[in-house]
Parts: structure tokens; C-alpha cells; sequence
């Protein structure tokens, strides 16, 4: 509130009144409508603000002046405004009023938070009063603007927001609960022409009828509870004007009338005359200031855990209580000890407080508050900002009037702000003095830019006069202090009746009263009060003495109730004062009083009228001389009877003067009782309405004590789950073996687990000193640079660590977040995993042999397989592969028995898996059968592992079947060799026994079996190099013959190549070599000239037949030997299924021999 | 009186001069030759036909043995040896390893008193023939 308006009072008596409308969405029909409802000779000038596209030309003028006979205007540099005019804002520009000229100006904010509305309604508010009209729009534009219009006395008009066909803007304007009128847009235009018509200009009710207003006020007081007697009269003045305005009311008593049969019109006046407008950071230098000179010597001089109490009076909707709140947040990270903030807000005003309580502010404070603050202390919500959280648990909310109710105690800095100016002089002195009461010595006290706290004197000093910030002077130990008198309602109530009661202090005011009328009682002959129809109207103390009524029926007339003596003197006096309006002072009349006589005087008086029409009344005033003379005389006269007499007549003196003294200090003490039951009646008074006050707060206070309880016992309930959650808390940590530290934000220790204190030198009494101050075990120099980074980003951090003493630790850093997720520090866990370190190490290690040997093992032209005791094939190298011919994935999975077909000789496969899973191990000789269908012999080793419940059978082979075969070749070798030994020797054996039994001599047969031996010899000679497989014919014939005849021309070989089995080889060499004998001995050869002529041929065909022709030319001549010898027998039937015949011819001996060969 | 006076041998041997060197014992021996055979085709009709007391087989004969002809003659209830080179571990052998077995060389005595025992253990061989039963038929003609 700032008295802004005052000033420009006088310029808007020439210049038109100033209508600002602000819309938006759906806001040109609205317009239409509008305009065309509105007569065009109001001589007010408009200025219309819509939200355009700041590239695009705006046709809205154009739009409207088709519809309206008042020129329309595009606002292009800055134009005067004139009456029955309308101004179109242009595009991309914001319009500023001053001094009846609006100009466009450029946005100082970037696109997205540009309010134009709210911002042309502030220069509307601030160049004077006039009228802000809202209608169909979205978002809050204009909800901030509207206050400050009202606030300088302007009216808020605003579109039904049912009709509007963008209901957010007018409902935002009517949730400030400044709106005036809230009707359709027609009505409303027809309602803004009246209010036009009917506004006065400021000032011109400076004739106001002082009681008038008195009641009016008195009226608020009696309906609110809230006495604005004491407020500066020109501010009242200006908000009843407004609301007789907005009730179209022309004068206050109409006003009264009005206020008087609308019981909700006194709430009304209230919400106008409590109005007031804050933004965030009014007065940014004021603020600057604070920040630079207050603040810093605020947390100086604050021990550790001292609470900062701050104390907002007259806080409105709270922004500048949230300022302060801001500032104090920011100077308390500067520094190292965290100070508990606590910022009182107050007003009287319940619905601002809501407003403040709720934190939710439009969108427009963007253009008070920094973008840095916004992020920092605000939330984006709906269309505007909330107070975050931790902001507003700093602030207390509290309805409070800071004339009225004891104020906030021990306070450090109190912001008040623009409320003094609103009081009048007594008001700000006691204002101030409240302050002094509530500040802490020394504690700082903000006013606005045009108050002072100069007034009482002495109680503040300065510290900065520009800025308005002062500071107690109060010094430490300067209590006690006395709370400043407060205007209870008993006050109040006193001082709307000034004439009655003098404006000084009520009790000493009571007894200096009842001091004067004492003294004048005491003084002042005893008096009457008459009336003109001679009633006794009223009597003074002592005018008793003077009435003496006469018998018979009661008379109020007073002449019949005066001691008779007096009774004519009075009523000739009455008729002089009634009728002639003379005064009549009469002679002495003596009168008796108790046997003496005294002389009175009476005195009438007529009292002057004050009104005409009053009813008259006279003054009755008894003047008392001393007693008469005559008392003497009679005294004199009774002292000659007799002493007893006299003595009784003494005794009567006596006794007289007695009573007359103690009549007088029965008088006094009267009187002193009079007074004193004077002052315990206004006492009572007071009670009474101390006691219905009392009555009404001990209500309030029985409803707030059930709350309190219902509250306390809801309390209690959470109480028990955090003390449950706390032991839960406690036994976790001491539970877990895990090193668990807790840092607040600034890194200060706030808990941990035992076991930290292996890794910090920390000891249970350290929480609350920072984490920096403590030397720890871990080679690890980054933690504070690492808790800051997570306080900074709110990223988690996880490290492996090695403490000092070699031990390895898995370190997490976590933001800690509380239950209603604000960041109030860092949670550090320090997990030992030295073992699980080792372990993998270990691990790794034997990993990397288990790779080598597994190289190894697949390297291997060994056949190695795996395979599951009850399943398949489980790996599977390359000698497998190799050997058997099954690929790895063919291996795989299959049954190795099957797959290898398994035979184990000389048992069976089976009983090979008993013995496995008996002994754990086999090896011996198996069959298995490659892809590629060979049987193979193998030496297997076949061992059983159990591993996880699995049996695991690793088996390797050595594939034998060629050394088997050798084996068996060799064996088979050996026995053919012996066989054959055997049989040569047999036919050795036979050929010497044949020999023997045809040898005529010894020598013969030494000669004969010599000979036989050398052809078998030969014959088997010739086998051996064909390896036992047959013999070449030729080669056959040339060994037998060749040792018969040195030339070779003498026996002749011819015949194609022709090879002999075994069993025809040997006699046919037997039977060459008879031959051959008997050639030489008695043939062919025996001679010198003889031949031998030895042909063969080889008869193909179905059964290849050899032929072979032995022929002897040229010998003697022989003839058949007479009996047939061994020899013949030999060559007859030594050769098998052989033909034989001889021949003895004239020119020598023939032989031809036919023998089938296979 | 001979060691096989009138004994009616078959005698089945692959090589020339054994043969007729068997041939010269037995007939020394007074063994009547009912067969001088090479082959089991050569000797299994001798078999079925001829009247025959004792036979001497080799085992081995060119690429077979003469398993054919022993379970002939076994049929048959005659009395045979085996005369052979073979080893005798011979797994062709082992079948007969219950039979009388001569190995090469053999003295010739050796052979005959083999053949002996042979006819007077005759009745161990014709229990063999069971259902084969007939008195034997005189004396066989020579072929």
C-alpha cells in the first residue's frame, strides 16, 4: 500500500477517467459485445489489452471499429488519451500509463512469461484510481494487476466466468477477492457506464458528516471486530467512496442505510479498507540493503541452534514474508552453522492469509522474482508458481492485529512495511512501541520508503535512512519491559464517545471526576434540577436537607416537597424563571432545622437551552446562612429555669456538636463510597464486557481446544509410529555391519553406525561438526568433492576405496531425501567387500587357469569328452572330433553310448556305470563305432565327478585298434611261420624218409636228399621273395636247372611269364629237379652234346590249364627204367590233380605235364 | 603180424610228399589206403563211401581246414587224428582240442600207435554217432 494514489488526485478531476480491459482467448466477441453494450458518450477513455503474436500484424482495431461508433486506436508510440476513445495495444509491445499518455513499450521479459495485462494494470494503479475490466481469457493474466488497481481506489469489473468462453482469466481475477462486479459482459457494460457516470473525483467528499462517518466506522467495529477510527482519515475516506460507488450510493448516510440492512456490506468495507498490494521483492535496493546490512549481523549474532525470528506484520498475501524467507535461506548457506529460521507472517485479513499459506502465486511474478530464485524456491504448477516446500515450512501464518493483539515476542527483525502510514500519529507511536516491545535488544525493524520510527523518541536508532531500516536501542539486560497499552476492545469502545469521557487515561479520568463533583458538592450550595411542569428532575447531595414533604398523597411537585417555609418564596421564583425567564435570588428565610433556626436564600436559575425544542429546566440553588439568632436567645432564655436544665441543655450542645460531626464524616465517607461505587460500576462495566469477551474466547478457545486435541491425539498416534519407526531406525543401524553415514546438507555429521568409527575418528558427541573436520582411514581425498557433486546433481556416486589399513571398501553416496522428497544431505554406506575382492581375485586366478587348461584340453589331439552320468554328451574337444568324426554340436547332447555305440568286451555298458558310480573311476579296452561306421578299439579312462548334484563323467581315449591289428598280425604271423616250419620240416622229414627207403647206399642218399633239399630249398627261395605268394615259372625252372649244365645253350626255357601258387611251386620244383637228375644222369645231359628243351604254355580259358614240355634231344638213347623209382614217383604224382606223361622217345625222353592254375 | 595189418586208412593231407610219405608208412604198416586225399571235396565223397576203420586229417588244407570232414566221420562214428602244423593255440583248433592231435613232425611210430589207440578207443567215437548206427559192412574195395 503506498500513498501514490493521494497524489494524483487533483490531475484526475480534469483529465477522463481511464477504463483498462484486459483479455485474451476468446476475448474479441467478448470486446464486441462489451463495446457494443456500452454507450458511447461515457467520456471515459479505454485502453484494451489482449495477448497478440508479436509477428504478426494485429487487425483487432479494425475489428472493433467496425462495430462501435468511438474511434478505435492502435497504440503506436505513446498517444493522449481522450474521452470516448479506445486504445488497441499493438503487437509484441507493452503499454505503460503516465500522466494520461499510454505508450507502448518493449517487453523486458522473454516471450513465455510476458504479462501485459497485469503489467498495464499496475501503471493504471499507480497513475491513480479508474476501473480495470476482465474478461474471457485463459491462464492469470491480470489477477496481480487487478489488486493494485483496487488498492489505488479503482473498481474491478470482471465477465461472469460461466459466460466467458475462457472461464481461467476471470476466474483468477475473481479468486484475488478484489473482483467488484462479476455479471455477463452485457450487464457489465451497462454497469461500467453508470459507475462511470456516478464517480466522483477524489476529495470532493471532504465535507463528510463527522458523526455520519463515525457510526459508519463504528458500524465495521461492531460487525469485524477491526476499529479504523485511529486509520488516516483521507485513506478511509477514499475506500467508503469506492464502495458507495460500487453500491451506487451518492451520499454516506444512504451509504449507512445501506450498510445497516446488508449485514455483508461491512465485510465488504473491511476487505477495501485492509487492500493492500506486495510483490516479491518490493523495493529491490530496500531489499538490497537488508540483505547487505541486516542479514550478515542477524547470523553473527546468533549462537549455534538460536532460532532467527522474524516477524512480518501486516503480511497481506505474503510475498514480501516470502522474500525475507528467501533472503534468509540464501545468508544462511553462506554460512557454516545451520540456524533455524522461523519468519511470523500476519495480518488481519484471513483470506490474504490463505492465499500466503497456499504459497500458489500467477505466473506475472516472474517479472519480480530472478530466474535463478524461481528455479531455486518455486515449483511450476498449473498456470503459475508455488512456494517450494522447504520455503514455506519457514513461514508461520497467523491472523493478528498488531494493534490489538499482544505481539510476537523476542523477535530479531521485524518487516513492516507501508502499514504505518495508514495510521494516524497516536497509532504509529503505540505501533512502534509494540515493535520495540517485540524486538530482541538490538533487533532490526524495515519500514517503508515514507515512514519513520522516530515517534516515541529514543526507542530506535538509525541505521539506514534511506532504506528506512532501524534498530533497537535497547541494550542487553534493559528488561524488564513493559507491553505497550493496546486498544482492547474496551479501549475502543471508550474512545467512540469523546464526550463523555476526557481522552486521557479511563481510571485516572474516572477519579479525578469524582474529585471535582466531590469538591463541588462540597463546595456548591445543594441544588435541585426542575423541570418546567416543577418536577425534581434531579437533586444534588445535599439538597435532602431542604425536603420536607407535606402529608398526604406523594406529590412530585416540588413546591409541596420543600420544608414548608420555603414553599411560596420557590413557587413565585419558578413562575419569574418559566414564565418571565428571569432569575430570582429571594431574601434570607429563616428556617427551622431540628429545633434551629437557619436562614436560606433560594436561587432559580433558568438554564439556557442548548437546542431549540429542548425541553426546559431551572435550577434550584438553597444558600444557607448561619443559624439565627434566636437560637441564642432561647438558650439564654431556658438557662434561668434550673441547672438540670441547663445541664440537659449543655449535654444537648454537646450531643449536637457531636452529631454534626459525626453526620459530617459520615457525609465524607458517603460520599467517598458514592465515588467509589461510581468507579465500580464503569469497573463492572468493563467486566461485563470483559466477561462476554471472555466468554465468546472461551468458546473459540473450547472449539480451538477440541481441534487441538483431536490434533494432539493425532499427534500422539504418529508420535508412537515415528518412536516405533526411530527404535526400528536405532536397531537397524546397530544391526546392520554396514558403516552408515549420515551428512546433512552443509556435510555435517547427523549419524552414523558404530562401525564408522573404524573409518573416521568420530566419537557419538561429533554430530552436528562437519564430515571436513575429521581425519579418516581411506585413501580416498575426494568425499567431500564427491557429496557436494551428489548434493549438486542428486546423482548417486559408487566407488570402490581402500582404507589405510588395506581393506577395501564399496562406497555409495545417496542423496538423503526426506519423506516429502526435499534433499537434506547425503547418505554414505561403507560396504567392506576386501574379501569378496579377494575372493574374485582368487577366482580370476583359477578362471584363467581353468581357460588355459581348457585350451589345453580342446588343444589336444587326445580325445577328451565330458558327458553327464544320466544325460548326454556335455563337451566334446577336437582329438573327439578328430577320432570319431562327430563335429562338436553334433556331439553335444546326445547319449554317448549311442552316439559311440559302446561295446565293452567281455561285459556291458551297464556294469561299466555301476563300477563308475561305485569307485568313481574306469579304464580298460572299449569298442566304439565312428560316424563313419569303423570299429574301433580304444583304451579309455573314464572318471566320475560329482559337482552341484550332478555327476559329471570326463573320459578320455587312445584310439589302439592299429596296434591291436599288429598285435594279431603278429600273432597270426608267428603261428603261419611256425606252421610253416613245421610243415617244411614235415616234407623234409618225408623227402629223407622216401629218399631213404629207395636209396641203394648211403651215399646215395646223402647224394639224392642233398640234391631234393636244394630244390625245395630253391623253391621255397623263390616264395620268400614273393613273399609266399607264388613263384615265376621261368625263374622256377632256371633255379632247378641252372646248376645242371654251365651252357646255357644246352637247355633251352621258353614259355610266356606264368606264376605259381604256393602249393604248385615246390613240386613243381621237386619235379624239375627229378628231371633234370635223370636227364643228367642217364639223358640228355649226361652226354656232351645233349639239349634240354623246356616250353610252356598257358591255355586261356574258362580253366586256365598250364602245359608244360619237357623235351631231351641229342642224348643217348634211353629206355623205361624197369622199375619205377622214387624220382618217377615224384614227377608222376608230386604235382596235384596234375596230367602226366612220359615219353621215352628214340631221340630222347619227353615229359609233359598239364596242370590246371587258379 | 603189422601194427595196422588190414586197417582201412584215409589219409588227407595238402602236401605231395607227406602224402606219399604217409602213403609209404601206412602201407608199410600193412594199413589197407582207402583215400589219399588234398582236399575236403577230394575226401568227403571218400567218406560217405568207403568202408573206412581210422582216417588222419590234416587240419589245415589250403585256405580252409578239415573240420568238414572230421564232423563227417563224426557223424559217421569213425576214429580220426589230426595231423598238423598248426599251433595249438590255433583258434581253428580249439573247437577240436578234445580230439587227438599229432603235431608236425611226428616220428612215424608216433603216427602209427596213434592210429592204434584210435581203433581200440573206436566205441568213444561211435557213442558219438548215435542214431547212426549198422554194423560195419566188410572189408572196403581200393579205389
Amino acid at each position: 500500500m503506498d500513498g501514490v494514489g493521494e497524489q494524483k488526485e487533483d490531475k484526475s478531476r480534469s483529465t477522463p477517467t481511464i477504463v483498462g480491459i484486459g483479455a485474451s482467448a476468446g476475448g474479441i466477441p467478448a470486446l464486441q459485445a462489451f463495446f457494443k453494450a456500452l454507450p458511447a458518450d461515457t467520456g471515459a477513455s479505454y485502453v484494451v489489452i489482449v495477448h497478440l503474436d508479436p509477428n504478426v500484424q494485429s487487425e483487432l482495431a479494425e475489428v472493433l471499429a467496425r462495430h462501435i461508433q468511438v474511434p478505435v486506436v492502435q497504440v503506436k508510440q505513446s498517444e493522449r488519451l481522450l474521452p470516448d476513445h479506445i486504445y488497441v495495444i499493438p503487437p509484441d509491445r507493452r503499454l505503460e500509463l503516465s500522466d494520461h499518455t499510454v505508450s507502448a513499450v518493449e517487453f523486458a521479459e522473454p516471450r513465455d512469461q510476458r504479462a501485459p495485462i497485469d503489467l498495464f494494470f499496475r501503471s493504471l494503479g499507480e497513475h491513480g484510481d479508474g476501473f480495470a475490466v476482465i474478461l474471457s481469457g485463459a491462464g492469470s493474466d491480470g489477477a496481480l494487476g487487478v489488486r493494485k488497481v483496487k488498492e489505488s481506489g479503482g473498481i474491478i469489473l470482471v465477465q461472469d466466468p460461466d459466460e466467458a468462453e475462457y472461464g481461467s482469466m476471470p476466474r483468477a481475477a475473481v479468486a484475488t477477492g478484489v473482483a467488484d462486479v462479476v455479471m455477463p459482459v452485457e450487464e457489465l457494460a451497462h454497469r461500467l457506464a453508470d459507475l462511470i457516470r456516478t464517480k466522483k473525483p477524489d476529495g470532493e467528499s471532504g465535507h463528510v458528516d463527522e458523526e455520519l462517518l463515525r457510526r459508519v466506522l463504528a458500524h465495521v467495529r461492531v460487525r469485524t471486530g477491526h476499529d479504523f477510527s485511529k486509520y488516516k482519515r483521507s485513506t478511509v475516506l477514499r475506500r467508503i467512496a469506492r464502495r458507495m460507488q460500487v453500491i451506487r450510493t451518492e451520499d454516506i448516510r444512504g451509504y449507512y442505510e445501506y450498510l445497516r440492512e446488508h449485514p455483508e456490506e461491512a465485510q465488504a468495507l473491511l476487505s477495501d479498507l485492509l487492500i493492500s498490494v506486495t510483490t516479491f521483492f518490493r523495493d529491490r535496493d530496500a531489499f538490497d540493503a537488508i540483505k547487505v546490512k541486516v542479514l550478515p549481523q542477524l547470523f553473527e549474532s546468533k549462537e549455534a541452534n538460536e532460532t532467527i525470528r522474524v516477524w512480518v506484520p501486516g503480511c497481506a498475501t505474503g510475498e514480501e514474508a516470502y522474500s525475507i524467507a528467501m533472503l534468509l535461506a540464501e545468508e544462511s548457506t553462506r554460512h557454516d552453522e545451520h540456524l533455524p529460521i522461523q519468519v511470523f507472517a500476519s495480518d488481519m485479513d484471513t483470506r490474504a492469509l490463505n492465499i500466503g499459506r497456499e504459497g500458489q502465486y500467477p505466473a506475472a511474478i516472474e517479472a519480480d522474482v530472478s530466474e535463478e530464485r524461481l528455479r531455486r524456491y518455486f515449483t511450476h504448477e498449473k498456470d503459475g508458481y508455488k512456494v517450494r516446500q522447504e520455503i514455506r515450512d519457514l513461514v508461520l501464518f497467523a491472523s493478528h492485529d498488531v494493534l490489538k493483539d499482544p505481539p510476537f515476542s523476542r523477535v530479531d527483525l521485524i518487516s513492516c512495511r507501508n502499514l504505518l502510514i495508514y495510521l494516524d500519529r497516536d497509532l504509529q507511536e503505540q505501533v512502534c512501541t509494540t515493535f520495540h516491545y517485540a524486538l530482541n535488544p538490538g533487533g532490526f525493524l524495515l519500514l517503508g520508503s515514507s515512514e519513520m520510527a522516530d515517534n516515541p523518541p529514543g526507542l530506535f536508532r538509525t541505521i539506514d535512512r534511506n532504506m528506512r531500516i532501524y534498530q533497537s536501542s535497547a541494550s542487553n539486560g534493559e528488561r524488564p519491559r513493559l507491553l505497550p497499552r493496546l486498544l482492547g476492545n474496551y479501549a475502543l469502545r471508550d474512545a467512540g464517545f469523546p464526550a463523555i469521557r476526557a481522552p486521557t487515561g479511563p481510571s485516572v479520568a474516572l477519579s479525578d471526576a469524582v474529585a471535582h463533583r466531590r469538591a463541588i458538592e462540597k463546595l456548591a450550595p445543594p441544588s435541585m434540577l426542575i423541570d418546567e411542569a416543577h418536577k425534581v428532575v434531579h437533586l444534588s447531595e445535599h439538597a435532602g436537607r431542604f425536603v420536607q414533604p407535606s402529608g398526604g398523597p406523594m406529590n412530585s411537585d416540588v413546591v409541596d416537597l420543600v420544608k414548608p417555609e420555603l414553599r411560596f418564596e420557590l413557587r413565585s421564583a419558578l413562575h419569574r424563571a418559566f414564565d418571565q425567564h428571569l432569575s430570582t435570588l429571594t431574601l434570607p428565610i429563616p428556617v427551622r432545622f431540628n429545633g434551629s433556626v437557619h436562614r436560606v436564600m433560594l436561587h432559580v436559575h433558568l438554564i439556557p437551552e442548548d437546542k431549540a425544542g429542548e425541553a426546559k429546566t431551572a435550577l434550584v440553588m438553597f444558600i444557607e446562612g448561619q443559624s439565627a439568632g434566636d437560637g441564642a436567645g432561647a438558650s439564654q432564655e431556658f438557662e434561668a429555669k434550673d441547672d438540670t436544665v441547663r445541664r440537659l441543655a449543655d449535654e444537648l450542645e454537646l450531643t449536637q456538636a457531636r452529631l454534626r460531626t459525626v453526620r459530617e464524616e459520615s457525609e465524607a465517607a458517603n460520599e467517598e463510597l458514592r465515588a467509589a461505587n461510581e468507579e465500580l460500576q464503569s469497573i463492572n462495566e468493563e467486566y461485563r464486557s470483559t466477561s462476554e469477551e471472555l466468554e465468546t474466547s472461551k468458546e473459540e478457545l473450547q472449539s480451538i481446544n477440541e481441534e487441538l486435541q483431536t490434533v494432539n491425539s493425532e499427534l500422539k498416534l504418529k508420535l508412537e509410529a515415528i518412536s516405533r519407526a526411530h527404535s526400528d531406525l536405532q536397531n537397524l543401524m546397530a544391526a546392520t555391519d554396514f558403516s552408515t553415514l549420515f551428512l546433512d546438507s552443509t556435510l555435517r555429521i547427523k549419524r552414523f553406525t558404530d562401525q564408522v568409527t573404524q573409518l573416521f575418528s568420530v566419537t557419538p558427541s561429533d554430530e552436528g561438526r562437519p564430515i571436513t573436520d575429521f581425519a579418516h582411514q581411506l585413501e580416498y581425498d575426494e568425499l567431500v568433492r564427491d557429496a557436494r557433486a551428489v548434493l549438486a546433481d542428486l546423482a548417486p556416486i559408487r566407488r570402490e576405496i581402500r582404507s589405510r589399513s588395506g581393506r577395501w571398501y564399496d562406497l555409495r553416496l545417496r542423496p538423503y531425501r526426506t519423506v516429502d522428497d526435499k534433499i537434506d544431505g547425503v547418505v554414505i554406506t561403507f560396504v567392506d567387500v576386501t574379501e569378496r575382492r579377494s575372493v574374485e581375485e582368487a577366482l580370476r586366478g583359477s578362471e584363467q587357469q581353468l581357460r588355459q587348461q581348457k585350451a589345453l584340453v580342446e588343444l589336444s589331439r587326445a580325445p577328451i569328452f565330458m558327458w553327464d552320468f544320466d544325460g548326454g554328451v556335455l563337451d566334446w574337444n577336437r582329438g573327439s572330433e578328430e577320432l570319431y568324426g562327430y563335429s562338436r554340436e553334433e556331439a553335444i547332447g546326445k547319449r554317448k553310448e549311442q552316439l559311440l555305440k559302446t561295446v565293452v568286451p567281455g561285459s556291458s555298458f551297464e556294469a561299466l556305470r555301476r563300477q563308475l558310480a561305485e569307485t568313481g573311476a574306469w579304464s580298460g579296452e572299449l569298442l566304439h563305432t565312428t560316424k563313419s561306421g569303423k570299429e574301433i578299439t580304444v583304451e579309455s579312462h573314464i572318471e566320475l565327478e560329482s559337482l552341484d548334484g550332478r555327476r559329471l563323467v570326463l573320459e578320455s581315449t587312445r584310439d589302439i585298434t592299429e596296434r591291436k591289428e599288429w598285435e594279431r598280425r603278429q600273432q597270426m604271423l608267428l603261428s603261419e611261420l611256425t606252421h610253416r616250419v613245421k610243415n617244411t620240416l614235415a616234407v623234409v622229414q618225408s623227402l629223407a624218409q622216401q629218399t631213404l627207403r629207395h636209396a641203394p647206399s648211403q651215399e646215395a642218399f646223402v647224394e639224392r636228399f642233398n640234391g631234393r633239399l636244394t630244390a625245395l630249398a630253391n623253391a621255397h627261395g623263390l616264395l620268400v621273395q614273393s613273399d609266399w605268394k607264388g613263384a615265376d615259372f621261368r625263374a622256377l625252372a632256371e633255379s632247378q636247372l641252372s646248376h645242371f649244365s654251365a651252357n646255357p645253350d644246352r637247355v633251352r626255357l621258353e614259355g610266356p611269364p606264368v606264376t605259381l601258387g604256393p602249393d604248385l611251386a615246390t613240386p613243381f620244383g621237386l619235379v624239375l629237379h627229378e628231371l633234370a637228375t635223370n636227364a643228367s644222369k642217364y639223358g640228355a645231359l649226361s652226354g656232351k652234346r645233349g639239349e634240354v628243351h623246356l616250353r610252356w604254355t598257358l591255355e586261356d580259358g574258362n580253366n586256365r590249364v598250364l602245359r608244360v614240355l619237357w623235351e631231351e634231344k641229342n642224348g643217348p638213347h634211353v629206355a623205361a627204367p624197369g622199375d619205377a623209382g622214387l624220382g618217377t614217383a615224384l614227377i608222376e604224382r608230386g604235382i596235384p590233380k596234375a596230367k602226366v606223361e612220359r615219353e621215352f622217345r628214340p631221340e630222347g625222353f619227353a615229359c609233359t605235364i598239364e596242370v590246371p592254375i587258379s | 603180424m603189422l601194427a595196422l595189418e588190414g586197417v582201412r586208412v584215409l589219409v588227407v593231407e595238402d602236401d605231395t610228399f607227406i602224402l606219399m610219405d604217409l602213403e609209404s608208412l601206412l602201407t608199410e604198416a600193412g594199413a589197407e589206403i582207402v583215400g589219399l586225399c588234398r582236399s575236403v571235396e577230394e575226401a568227403l565223397p571218400v567218406v560217405e563211401r568207403e568202408e573206412l576203420d581210422v582216417a588222419i586229417l590234416d587240419f589245415g588244407l589250403g585256405d580252409g581246414t578239415a573240420a568238414p570232414i572230421a564232423r563227417s566221420l563224426l557223424a559217421r562214428g569213425k576214429p580220426f587224428c589230426f595231423y598238423t602244423g598248426q599251433v595249438a593255440n590255433d583258434p581253428r583248433l580249439a573247437a577240436w582240442r578234445n580230439y587227438k592231435t599229432i603235431q608236425k613232425p611226428a616220428q612215424p611210430k608216433t603216427i602209427i600207435t596213434a592210429l592204434r589207440a584210435l581203433l581200440t578207443r573206436e566205441s568213444d567215437f561211435r557213442m558219438d554217432r548215435r542214431g547212426n548206427a549198422g554194423p560195419t559192412s566188410g572189408k572196403g574195395q581200393r579205389s
